[in-house]
């Protein structure tokens, strides 16, 4: 030291501009007097600098400029030779470390500019000034633009990100990256509103100093930039150590005190910092026992709906290996990257309400394509149902009096003879064409239901009676099954017995003769339940719409209007109607009619 | 004899009905339009009335409102081809809706028991 010092004082008594030597903590160890003078100072040693500077710098706003300066140089670049020079108004100030064995020492050179000599030059001088002060600006500027195009890669990756881990992955990536902001490790927890639950989602970084000096020994030798590291999360997402990743599932914390850190910093939406020894709430110390660092700052993840915040999670980063402190911009950067992952989460979620609309809309598109179509059918039969009612009026006179004079015809000629055959022949023919019109005119007028009250059992016998001569000449029996509650029911009368008719006439033409109807009706608190088997050879059911459609029929005398029709009563009901075959043979058509079905009919 | 009055405007169906009833051994009377079937019905009280719907002119169900409130103890059997008169209020004033077919045994028979019925003897 003593050799220094005599090397400092024969140095500073040559020079002739202040000079002066601080050590890291800003205190003046020795300085010439030259810089005595400028500070009007008459002791040297042991003196803050910034204090004996008070005396020569009375612009407050110069003395700040200037701390920010010296911190900043001693803090960001500890072992360079020299520093550049900076203006403070009327000194240009060069600060060099010097190389010395104890403690870092850093000589501070005032060199006097020289407009501040001469008055004339007073101008000059203040153009200085105010370069120095830009140069300054300037840099804040290239380290924000470095931070802005940092967060713009980010951003512009999470646009076309499709998976929300790849999203966190790239948040944590940028936030940790030595290009990005630095940060040794960074943690992504999430927040349960129901539960007030913050757990660890997932994280970047080491877990050990050792992994530290591994994983960044990788990174360094593939010498792989921001952007690229981003791109390839596959690769990087592959070789992802699970210790830290473990170390943040871990994480699982109860916001219950309301002046923690970490509560203040969500109520708040500002960034907090958690020192170990400062922290007193249980939360905040339980958040630093996970993690093991003596301090980490936090940032909340928030976002607003219609002006009302909603908690998503926060992201935690510390220094725990290089120990070194972030400056404001950085934690600034850390918010934006808080808000970027806010921003995208509720994109995320609006993503799949969207998804879930979209797919709700399809199934309503789908129901109004397929009810448009049933309209279009509707619409085509009500044509058909026009046309057919005014050709059927038509035919149906002429018919009755062909029919009935073949009738007559063929009562007036003998069995044996020929023309019998004939004239039965158009009686026959006559027969189906009736039916066929019959059905038809039904069919056109369907629509016109007229909805009442009546009682079931009372339509069911006059089913009964209907078919009574009928089924007794082809030895076929009808029995009707009732369960208790059977009672009223609101429908058409005359369309349900329609019903009823055409399912019954079915089953006695699939039998032919010999067998067994059973029409069975049972009841619930809103429906009916219509079952009608019968023990005829059963149907195809290889297409179960088919035979509903018209003119569908498997006999030679059908109109194959019978099941249409069937089926455009229960529907105009809201019933529901379908075909099938029992297991020991034999059809079974089922039914089931609301019991009031009157209502919107 | 029973004397039954047929309403229909065609021309061969009224013969049709004519021959066929003729033969069932009734008093048989035709009328083409609403109109006739009233003047007929007044010149003739006959003990039935067979009454088509849709005829030119005055149809079916006016003439049968008019001859029921005139002579309500006639009987009056509708023969349509269309079954979705029954739900015509108008209708339900008839003692019998048979569906018009060249097969007449249900005409037959609705007339056999309207005749049949105690009021009408």
């Amino acid at each position: 030291m003593d050799t220094f010092q005599i090397d400092c004082r024969d140095y500073f008594n040559r020079v002739h501009n202040p000079v002066a030597v601080i050590d890291s903590n800003l205190v003046l160890r020795f300085s010439n007097h030259l810089f005595l003078e400028m500070c009007t100072l008459e002791q040297v040693e042991e003196v803050p600098l910034l204090e004996a500077l008070g005396g020569f710098c009375v612009d407050k706003v110069k003395l700040r400029v200037f701390r920010e300066f010296v911190c900043s140089a001693l803090r960001e670049s500890p072992d360079s030779e020299t520093f550049l020079a900076r203006c403070l108004g009327t000194h240009r100030i060069t600060i060099t470390h010097l190389k010395t064995e104890s403690d870092p020492l850093y000589l501070l050179q005032f060199e006097q500019l020289a407009g501040s000599v001469n008055p004339e030059t007073g101008e000059l001088l203040e153009d200085q000034y105010e370069s120095e002060e830009r140069r300054l600006m300037e840099d804040k500027l290239r380290r924000r633009v470095r931070e802005l195009s940092i967060l713009h890669e980010i951003s512009s990756v999470l646009l076309e990100s499709r998976d929300l881990d790849h999203v966190y992955h790239i948040i944590l990536t940028g936030v940790t990256f030595g290009q990005g902001l630095g940060f040794n490790r960074a943690f992504l927890l999430l927040y349960d509103e129901e539960t007030r639950l913050l757990t660890g989602r997932t994280a970047v970084g080491p877990a050990t100093r050792d992994e530290a000096d591994q994983i960044w020994g990788n990174l360094n030798e593939r010498d792989m930039d921001l952007q690229s590291i981003l791109h390839s999360y596959q690769v990087i997402s592959a070789e992802r150590d699970t210790t830290i990743n473990n170390l943040a599932q871990d994480i699982s914390i109860q916001l219950e005190t309301r002046d923690s850190e970490i509560y203040q910093s969500f109520q708040h939406n500002r960034y907090g910092r958690l020192q170990y020894d400062q922290v007193t709430a249980s939360e905040d110390h339980q958040l630093l026992k996970s993690l093991g660092a003596g301090t980490c700052w936090i940032t909340p993840i928030i976002s607003y709906s219609n002006h009302k915040p909603k908690w998503r999670g926060a992201l935690v980063v510390d220094n725990f290996i290089t120990g070194r402190m972030p400056q404001g911009e950085d934690i600034e950067a850390l918010g934006i990257c808080g808000q970027n992952l806010a921003l995208t989460m509720e994109r995320f979620e609006l993503i799949g309400e969207l998804q879930v609309k979209i797919q709700n809309l399809e199934e309503l598109y789908q129901k109004y394509r397929e009810s448009s179509q049933k309209l279009l059918f509707a619409e085509k039969l009500a044509a058909m149902g026009k046309v057919a009612t005014r050709i059927a009026h038509e035919i149906k006179n002429p018919l009755v009096s062909i029919g009935g004079f073949a009738l007559k015809l063929r009562d007036a000629i003998e069995p044996e003879d020929k023309l019998h055959r004939y004239a039965t022949i158009v009686v026959d023919e006559v027969r189906r064409l009736e039916n066929t019109l019959y059905s038809v005119l039904y069919f056109s007028n369907l629509h016109q239901t007229q909805p009442a009250s009546f009682k079931l059992r009372d339509l069911l016998d006059h089913c009964q009676e209907l078919f009574h001569d009928v089924l007794a000449r082809v030895k076929i029996t009808l029995d009707i099954e009732i369960t208790p509650g059977v009672d009223e029911i609101t429908a058409d009368r005359g369309q349900l017995e329609q019903v009823l008719i055409n399912l019954i006439r079915n089953s006695i033409e699939a039998i032919g003769s010999d067998g067994c109807i059973t029409l069975q009706v049972a009841v619930d608190r809103d429906n009916y339940y219509f079952s009608i088997t019968d023990t005829g050879p059963g149907i195809d059911i290889s297409n179960p719409e088919m035979p509903f459609e018209s003119f569908f029929s498997t006999k030679a005398t059908g109109t194959g209007l019978g099941l249409t029709i069937t089926r455009e009563i229960i529907d105009n009901h809201h019933g529901a109607i379908s075909l099938d075959n029992k297991p020991g043979g034999g059809a079974e058509v089922k039914f089931q009619l609301p019991k009031r079905s009157g209502g919107d009919l | 004899m029973k004397r039954i009055l047929f309403v229909d405007d065609d021309e061969n169906i009224r013969l049709l009905y004519e021959e066929e009833f003729s033969d069932e051994g009734y008093e048989v009377h035709l009328a083409e339009s609403g109109q006739e079937a009233i003047n007929k019905v007044r010149e003739l009280k006959p003990d039935a009335v067979v009454m088509d719907i849709r005829m030119p002119g005055m149809n079916g169900l006016d003439a049968m409102s008019r001859i029921v409130g005139e002579f309500n103890t006639i009987p009056i059997v509708i023969n349509s081809a269309y079954s979705h008169y029954k739900s015509d209020f108008s209708s339900w004033l008839a003692d019998a809706y048979v569906i018009k077919s060249f097969d007449l045994t249900e005409l037959k028979k609705a007339i056999q028991e309207v005749l049949a019925r105690p009021e009408n003897q």
